[in-house]
């Protein structure tokens, strides 16, 4: 905050595609008992159409926040914005109506969240929540909605879909809930869908069923994703570009081969060494030292610093400019990696 | 469903057994000699003997209480001291009226309190959250009387709209099922509140706004569902609460039902009214809540199994 940055200009994209959603310079934060705190700080990130983009970070860094904003999901007190712009296709949409924000959410970007277990109402049966969308947004008899849900269910990997309808949330597992809520999210067939870590909840062998899912799906559907993650092998695995956030900043942008290959962020190149491979013998990760600055105790430097190993006296004093590499990499370090 | 059903049948008629032998009890702890009280003051040792004999308390408690249950399964609640009529038959005559404003008291409730909970807690925080929650504090705290009267004076004798009291029809009835209505909706309107507040922050709520549903079904729908069970509840209770705690009400209105009676007997001692109006007072609480239970599952699928 010490000083203006121009970090959305020298945002590095990913190259030549058009975005679809794009988040412009957003700073925004939550107001509470305890005074107001800055959550997101100039976040500036672009998902192109038909592609994955992948946005990591540790847990607390405003991953969800950001995504929360852009579909104006969190109420509002506590949230408020201070800047910034959601573009999606051409409009703005914190600026929208909430009638015409209505039209969006569910229809043109469908939303998957972290929690399985509870994102789904217990109270009503999977047909009728399934089916709730489709009422919203197309006007269907119930028997078409009913045939295109069960479709939509088994293209998840759902057995016998026609009596998962009839089910409620409580008899069905993880795994299973978390598939509902892609089927779900995909029924309007979505130009975007926003995948917030969609796997973390769930055991080993069914993250890797879902990941496998999603990829598929994009390629059928020809949307793009958003997929928010911790875990760098997820990125590998399914995205072309990553945007690496650090403390409600976003510390590094690059295509996701080059961020494993070359990391300039040193926070990013703790990301990657803290990364178990199973290759490796039982020695235990390495992890990065120190804590995540709280919210409302942000250093006037890079908030990395503290932890940094090549933290230097200017990194203290002053906020990093977003330094692009070439159109594949961008970083916001003092002393980025070579 | 009939195994739960069998369950909850069996626990309610245990409750029952447990509750008839706390009003046998009860007549133990009236600090009233029952014979002297039909003796009168001038009897004799003898005739108060032979009474004593009469009414079967020379004999030992189970023998008693055993007696008792025989009688009570017969529909014999025994026979009042004051009206000489069975206990039984002076409940009986009181129940219509009774059920009337049980019936008009909980609709008032529900139809106060559940809108101004829902209201508050999709705006809490904001100045009509604050409004209502003002107007529930007072609906809580205002005496029953107070607002009876107030009722009465205003629709009933200044405006004319209803009658000033006495037991008849709908016009009878609304201005005492009101007051009742007001004093007992300020308690589901805090409850719909925090239970919709609670509901509100859930997960599945967001799913439900991320889906693009209505703001107006994300809480009427989505949330009430989930939200309104503790509310299902508490009128499960208060069946059980009016059937013998409006006596206020009845008082400023003149209406004669079981509240009154209660009142009428606990001032003369008269041991089996009392005991006549608790029993059928916890009676309608335990079918309050076993009707609750019944409900509840139809709401929530996770209760339908266990
Ligand atoms: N409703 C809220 N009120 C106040 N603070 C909030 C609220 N929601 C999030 N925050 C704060 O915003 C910050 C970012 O949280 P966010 O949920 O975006 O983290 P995340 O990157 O998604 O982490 P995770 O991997 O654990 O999901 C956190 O410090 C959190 O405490
Ligand atoms: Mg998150």
């Amino acid at each position: 905050m010490a000083e203006q940055k121009a970090r959305p200009d020298s945002r590095a994209g990913p190259d030549n595609a058009e975005p679809l959603l794009s988040l412009k310079g957003l700073t925004m934060g939550f107001r509470t008992d305890e005074g107001s705190f800055i959550a997101l700080e100039d976040v500036s990130y672009e998902v192109p159409k038909g592609q994955t983009v992948g946005l990591v970070g540790e847990s607390g860094c405003g991953k969800s926040v950001s995504v929360m904003t852009a579909m104006r999901l969190l109420p509002s007190p506590p949230a408020f914005i201070r800047s910034g712009q959601v573009v999606f296709d051409g409009r703005d949409l914190l600026k929208l109506v909430p009638e015409s924000m209505r039209h969006i959410r569910g229809n043109r970007i469908g939303m998957i969240f972290q929690e399985p277990m509870t994102s789904l109402n217990p109270t009503f049966s999977i047909g009728f929540q399934m089916r709730e969308v489709l009422r919203i947004h197309r006007s269907l008899k119930r028997k078409e909605a009913d045939e295109l849900c069960t479709d939509m269910l088994a293209k998840t990997g759902i057995g016998a879909p026609a009596q998962r309808l009839k089910q409620y949330p409580h008899e069905l597992s993880g795994g299973l809930r978390q598939r509902i809520m892609i089927a779900m999210a995909l029924l309007c067939g979505p130009d975007l869908l926003i995948a917030d870590e969609p796997t973390t909840a769930l055991d080993v062998t069914i993250q890797a069923q879902i990941l496998e899912l999603l990829k598929e799906l994009q390629q059928d559907l020809q949307m793009s994703i958003l997929m928010i993650t911790h875990d760098l092998g997820v990125v590998a695995e399914s995205c072309r570009y990553v945007y690496v956030m650090y403390a409600g900043c976003v510390v590094e942008s690059a295509e996701a081969e080059r961020i494993f290959s070359e990391p300039g962020h040193p926070y990013t190149r703790g990301l990657i060494n803290s990364r178990p491979r199973i290759a490796e013998k039982r020695e235990w990760l390495k992890t990065i030292p120190g804590m995540v600055p709280g919210p409302d105790n942000r250093p006037p430097g890079c908030n990395y610093a503290e932890r940094c190993e090549r933290c230097t006296e200017q990194c203290r004093q002053e906020q990093p400019q977003f330094v692009q590499y070439d159109h594949k990499q961008a970083v916001a370090c003092w002393n980025p990696y070579p | 469903m009939f195994l739960f059903l069998a369950k909850r049948f069996g626990a309610s008629g245990l409750i029952v057994i447990g509750i008839t032998f706390i009003t046998f009890l009860l007549s133990y702890f009236i600090p009233a000699d029952p014979v002297r009280m039909l003796a009168g003051r001038s009897a004799t040792q003898e005739t108060v003997e032979s009474i004593r004999h009469q009414l079967g308390l020379d004999q030992p408690l189970p023998v008693q209480y055993l007696k008792y249950l025989g009688r009570l399964v017969q529909g014999d609640l025994g026979r009042s001291y004051k009206q000489k009529t069975q206990v039984a038959e002076l409940i009986a005559s009181r129940m219509p009226a009774t059920l009337k404003l049980l019936v008009g008291a909980i609709f008032f409730e529900v139809l106060f309190g559940i809108p101004a909970g829902i209201f508050a807690a999709s705006r809490r925080g904001r100045k009509a959250d604050n409004l209502a929650m003002i107007a529930s504090f007072v609906g809580v705290s205002a005496p029953q009387f107070v607002v009876g009267l107030l009722l009465l004076w205003v629709f009933a004798y200044k405006m004319a709209l209803y009658p000033l009291g006495g037991y008849g029809g709908l016009s009878h009835l609304i201005l005492p099922a009101v007051t009742l209505g007001i004093t007992g909706g300020g308690w589901y309107s805090r409850m719909m509140r925090s239970s919709m507040v609670d509901v509100l922050q859930q997960d599945y709520i967001r799913t439900a706004r991320a889906k693009g549903v209505r703001e107006s079904a994300v809480v009427l729908v989505h949330g009430l569902r989930n939200a309104v069970l503790p509310v299902i509840a508490m009128i499960g209770m208060d069946i059980g609460f009016f059937m013998s705690w409006t006596v206020v009400v009845e008082s400023v209105y003149g209406w004669p039902g079981i509240g009154q009676l209660t009142w009428q007997s606990i001032q003369v001692i008269d041991t089996p009214v009392i005991m006549g109006v608790t029993l059928v007072a916890a009676l309608a609480i335990v079918i309050g809540n076993f009707m609750a239970d019944l409900i509840m599952p139809l709401i929530d699928p996770r209760l339908r199994v266990r």
